[in-house]
C-alpha cells in the first residue's frame, strides 16, 4: 500500500514537472543555424539531382523533360551555394571541391545556356508564364500560343 | 496495484486534456512556452499510460483474480507467455494497449520534431492529444481493466484456447501498431491543412511513420490469415468476415496514400487526394475498431464485443467531417502545381491506382455495412457472402496487377511512342508468351488463373528490368562493380527498390490465391477407423483414434495416412478435437504442407465409442506461395521503411543520400 502511494506520488510529480517545466525554465532547442540550413538544403538539392539522373538513366524521363529539370536544379544549387558564400564567405567553400572543379563549372555554364534558350522558347508571350512546347493556349492567361508561336 | 493503475489513467487523462486545451491555446497564440508545455503534457501522458500498462502487466503476472479482467482472461495453469498475452485478449486491455502505444508514438513525434516543423507541431500535438484523450476516456470509463470483483474467485476463467497460439503475440500487436500508426499522417495532414502549409514537407516528415504503420498492418493481416488457416479449421485464410474487412479498409486507403504521395513529391499534384487519403486511413482504422468492438456484426472476433460502438463510430465520423471541412476550406491552396499532361503518363497511372484502391475500399465497405444498413432501414436481415466480394474485387485486382506492371514503365509527364516501345516490348512479350503457353497447356481451361499468372509474369519482367536498369546505370555511369552497384542501389535508394520487391511479393501472393481459389477441392465424409476418402488424387485413410487427457484438456486424436494416386505413402497426419477445461470445443487441424499444395484434415463430431467421425479434407493448392508472397511484401516494406541513414552528422556532406526528389520547387524545411 505504501509502495503504491509512493509510486503514485512520484508519477504525479513527474507529470507535473513535464507540464510545468516549459513555463519555469523555457526549453531551448536551437533551431538550425541559417548556414547549416543552407548546407542541408544544398545537400538535398544535390540528392535530388542524382535522383533525376537516375530517373533519366533508367528511362523514366524524356530527354527534353530531363534537360529542363536538370538545368533548373543546377540553378538552384548554384543559388544555394551563392547564399552559403554570402553567409560565411571565409569558411565555407574551402574543401568543397565540387565548387571549384572546372569541368563542373563548364557543365553548369552549358546547362545555364541551355536553360536560357529553353526559357525563351517555353514562355508565354502574353504573361511570361512557362508553357509546354505543344500547348495550344497559355495555362494562365489563355493567349492562343499557336498563332503567336511565330513571333515568340 | 489497481489503485496505481486507476490513478495513472486519471493522470493520463488530465495530461491528455492539458495537451489538447493548452496546445490549442498555444497554437492560436503562438506562444512558445505554451506549446512546449502541451508537448510536455504529451510526454507526461505517455509516462502515465506506461505506468498504467505496467500495473496491468504486474496484476496479470501476479494472477490477482480479484481484478475482473485478470479473472476473465487468465487462470492458474496459464503459462507466463500467454498470461502476458492476455493483456490484449479482451476489450479493456486492448484499448489500454492502443492508448499507451499512441501516447508513446505521440511522445516520439514530439521529440523527433523538437527543433523541426515548429509551425506544424502545435496542431499535430493537439490532434494526437485528442485521439489519446478519446481512447483514455474509453479505457477509464467504459472498459476499465482495473475494475475489481467483490469476491475474488479461486481460479480465473482462462484464456480462450483459440488465442493460445503464438499468433496472439504477433497478430493483434502488429494490427494495433498499424492502426495507431496511421494517427501520425492524420495529425500532420490536419496540421498542414490548418496552417495552410500544404507543400510536400508534411508528407516527407510522416513518410517513415506511414511506411511502418503500413508494414505492421500488412504483417498483422498476414498473421491473422495464417492463424485463421491453421487454427480455425474452415480450410481458408480469408472469408470476407467483417472484422477481416475492418483491417483491410485502412490497409487499402493507406496503400493508396503511399502511392499517391509520390506524385505530390515528384510533381506537386494530387494534393487533395493525399490529405483526403491520410484522413481516410485514420478514419478507417477507427471504423475498423468500431466494427470489431461494437458486436454489430457476427464474426470469429465476437469475443471482443462491447457497448462502446456508438462512441467509436461517432469518433470516426467526426474525423471525416472535420477532415472534409478542412479540405473544402483549403481547396484554393490545394491546387496542383502541375497537371496530368497525357493519359499515357505516370501521373495518370497513379491517379488510376488511387481510383482502383478507392473502388476496392467502397466495395469492401459496402459489403461489410450493407447487412447493418439493411437491418436498420428495412428490418430485413441479409448476409453478404464471399461471392459478392470475389465478383467485384477480382476484376479490380486484375486491372491493378496490370497497372503494377505498366506504371513503372511509363514516363512522367508524357510517354513518347519511342519510349513506350523501348520500355514495354520485353515485359509485354513475356506476359503474352506466358498467357499463350499456359492457355495451350491447359487447353483453354482455368482462364482466370492463367490470366493472373500471365499478368504476374508481366509484372515480374517489369521488376527485373527495373532492377537491371538501376544496376546498369550505376555500373556504367558511376563505374561501380555489379555487386557494389547492387549494394548501393538498396543502400542509397531503398524506397525506389523496396517498391518493386513489394510488387513482386504481391504478384506471388495473388498467383497463389488465384491457384488456390481456382483449383481448391474439398470432400467431407463420415468415416469410421479403417475407412478412407479421396480428394484431388490423394487417398486419406482414417487409421486410428486415441484419447489424451491432460490437466487442461481432454483430446481425441485421429491419425490419418495419406497416399498419392500411385499408392506411394505420403506420411501420417494428426488431427485433433479437444475440449479445454471450462471452455469451448476446439479442433486442431491436421496438415501436410508441400510447396505445391497442402492437405488439410479436420475432424468433427467424433464418437469415441463407435470410433467414427465426420472428416473434412481440403486439397489446398499453392498456399505456401500465398505466405511466401506476403513475407516478401513485408520484407520489401521493411527495406523501404528502414532508417538506413538517419544520423544527422553523417547526412550533411555525405556522398549519397536517400531523399525524396521533387521535380517542382522543393519546399525548404524551416
Amino acid at each position: 500500500m505504501i509502495a503504491v502511494a509512493i509510486a503514485s506520488f512520484m508519477l504525479l510529480l513527474a507529470v507535473a514537472y513535464l507540464i510545468a517545466r516549459p513555463f519555469v525554465a523555457p526549453l531551448r532547442y536551437s533551431q538550425e543555424a541559417p548556414l547549416e540550413q543552407l548546407l542541408t538544403d544544398r545537400e538535398r538539392l544535390r540528392a535530388q539531382l542524382r535522383e533525376l539522373d537516375m530517373d533519366f538513366e533508367t528511362g523514366k524521363l524524356a530527354q527534353q523533360e530531363y534537360d529542363k529539370l536538370r538545368a533548373r536544379r543546377l540553378q538552384q544549387i548554384e543559388a544555394t551555394t551563392h547564399a552559403i558564400h554570402e553567409t560565411e564567405p571565409d569558411e565555407v567553400g574551402v574543401g568543397q571541391t565540387e565548387d571549384v572543379d572546372p569541368e563542373e563549372i563548364e557543365r553548369r555554364i552549358a546547362a545555364r545556356k541551355h536553360v536560357l534558350e529553353e526559357l525563351e522558347v517555353l514562355t508565354c508571350p502574353g504573361c511570361g508564364n512557362s508553357t509546354d512546347p505543344d500547348d495550344k493556349f497559355c495555362r494562365r492567361c489563355g493567349v492562343d500560343l499557336a498563332t503567336t508561336a511565330e513571333t515568340r | 496495484m489497481t489503485l496505481l493503475g486507476d490513478f495513472a489513467l486519471l493522470l493520463a487523462l488530465i495530461a491528455g486534456g492539458w495537451t489538447v486545451v493548452i496546445g490549442f491555446a498555444g497554437a492560436r497564440t503562438g506562444r512558445e512556452e505554451t506549446i512546449r508545455s502541451a508537448e510536455g503534457a504529451m510526454k507526461a501522458a505517455a509516462l502515465a499510460l506506461t505506468v498504467a500498462a505496467g500495473s496491468l502487466a504486474v496484476l496479470l503476472l501476479q494472477k490477482d483474480f480479484s481484478v475482473e479482467y485478470v479473472a476473465q482472461y487468465t487462470s492458474r495453469s496459464l503459462s507466463v507467455f500467454y498470461t502476458v498475452g492476455a493483456f490484449w485478449a479482451g476489450q479493456a486491455g486492448s484499448l489500454l494497449l492502443w492508448a499507451w502505444v499512441l501516447s508513446l508514438i505521440g511522445a516520439a513525434v514530439v521529440f523527433q520534431n523538437r527543433a523541426r516543423n515548429r509551425d506544424l507541431m502545435p496542431w499535430v500535438t493537439v490532434t494526437i492529444g485528442v485521439v489519446i484523450v478519446f481512447f483514455t476516456i474509453l479505457v477509464t470509463f467504459y472498459a476499465n481493466p482495473f475494475d475489481t470483483l467483490p469476491v475474488a474467485p479461486a481460479d480465473g476463467q482462462g484464456l480462450n484456447p483459440l488465442l493460445q497460439n503464438y499468433g496472439q503475440w504477433v497478430h493483434p500487436i502488429a494490427l494495433y501498431l498499424g492502426f495507431v500508426g496511421f494517427t501520425v499522417p492524420f495529425a500532420f495532414a490536419v496540421a498542414a491543412l490548418v496552417t495552410g502549409r500544404l507543400g510536400d514537407r508534411w508528407i516527407r516528415t510522416v513518410r517513415r511513420w506511414t511506411l511502418w504503420a503500413w508494414v505492421l498492418l500488412t504483417a498483422g493481416i498476414l498473421f491473422g490469415a495464417r492463424w485463421a488457416y491453421v487454427e480455425l479449421g474452415w480450410g481458408g485464410y480469408w472469408a470476407w468476415d467483417p472484422v477481416e474487412n475492418a483491417s483491410l479498409l485502412p490497409w487499402l486507403v493507406g496503400t493508396a496514400y503511399l502511392h499517391s504521395v509520390v506524385v505530390q513529391e515528384k510533381r506537386g499534384m494530387l494534393k487533395v487526394w493525399n490529405v483526403a487519403l491520410a484522413i481516410g486511413a485514420f478514419a478507417m482504422s477507427i471504423f475498423g475498431t468500431f466494427l470489431t468492438r461494437s458486436g454489430i456484426v457476427s464474426s470469429v472476433h465476437a469475443f471482443a464485443e462491447s457497448s462502446m460502438g456508438p462512441l467509436l463510430l461517432g469518433f470516426a465520423f467526426l474525423s471525416v467531417v472535420i477532415g472534409t471541412a478542412l479540405i473544402v476550406w483549403r481547396l484554393p491552396l490545394l491546387r496542383p502545381s502541375g497537371r496530368v499532361g497525357s493519359l499515357v503518363s505516370r501521373e495518370a497511372a497513379f491517379l488510376l491506382t488511387n481510383l482502383l484502391f478507392v473502388g476496392m475500399t467502397i466495395v469492401v465497405l459496402w459489403g461489410t455495412i450493407y447487412p447493418i444498413v439493411s437491418q436498420a432501414v428495412r428490418g430485413v436481415e441479409v448476409s453478404v457472402g464471399p461471392s459478392f466480394f470475389q465478383a467485384l474485387m477480382a476484376p479490380l485486382t486484375i486491372v491493378l496487377i496490370a497497372l503494377v506492371g505498366a506504371c513503372p514503365l511509363l514516363a512522367w509527364r508524357r510517354a513518347s511512342g519511342k519510349h513506350l516501345k523501348r520500355n514495354f516490348t520485353v515485359p509485354l512479350s513475356v506476359g503474352a508468351t506466358t498467357f499463350v503457353v499456359l492457355t495451350v497447356l491447359n487447353r483453354g481451361a482455368h482462364t482466370l488463373v492463367v490470366l493472373v499468372l500471365a499478368l504476374g509474369a508481366f509484372v515480374l519482367a517489369t521488376v527485373t528490368m527495373e532492377m537491371y536498369r538501376g544496376l546498369a546505370a550505376r555500373h556504367l555511369h558511376h563505374g561501380e562493380s555489379w555487386p557494389r552497384a547492387l549494394l548501393n542501389l538498396f543502400a542509397f535508394t531503398p524506397r525506389r527498390y523496396g517498391g518493386p520487391i513489394i510488387h513482386a511479393g504481391v504478384v506471388v501472393m495473388l498467383a497463389g490465391i488465384a491457384f488456390n481459389v481456382g483449383l481448391k477441392e474439398e470432400r467431407e465424409a463420415q468415416l469410421s477407423v479403417g475407412e478412407s476418402l479421396e480428394v484431388a488424387g490423394t487417398t486419406v485413410t482414417f487409421e486410428d483414434l486415441v484419447f489424451e487427457q491432460t490437466p487442461v484438456k481432454f483430446a481425441l486424436i485421429g491419425t490419418f495416412r495419406a497416399t498419392d494416386a500411385d499408392g506411394n505413402d505420403l506420411g501420417t497426419i494428426r488431427a485433433e478435437q479437444a475440449e479445454f477445461e471450462g471452455q469451448q470445443r476446439v479442433t486442431e487441424v491436421g496438415m501436410r504442407s508441400t510447396l505445391a499444395s497442402d492437405l488439410y484434415v479436420v475432424m468433427n463430431n467424433v464418437d469415441p465409442t463407435e470410433r467414427i467421425a465426420t472428416v473434412l479434407v481440403f486439397h489446398e493448392p499453392a498456399v505456401f506461395w500465398i505466405w511466401t508472397g506476403m513475407v516478401i511484401i513485408v520484407l520489401g516494406g521493411i527495406l523501404a521503411a528502414w532508417p538506413w541513414r538517419t544520423d544527422r552528422a553523417s547526412r550533411v556532406g555525405a556522398e549519397e543520400l536517400e531523399l525524396p526528389s521533387a521535380f517542382e520547387e522543393p519546399e525548404v524545411a524551416r
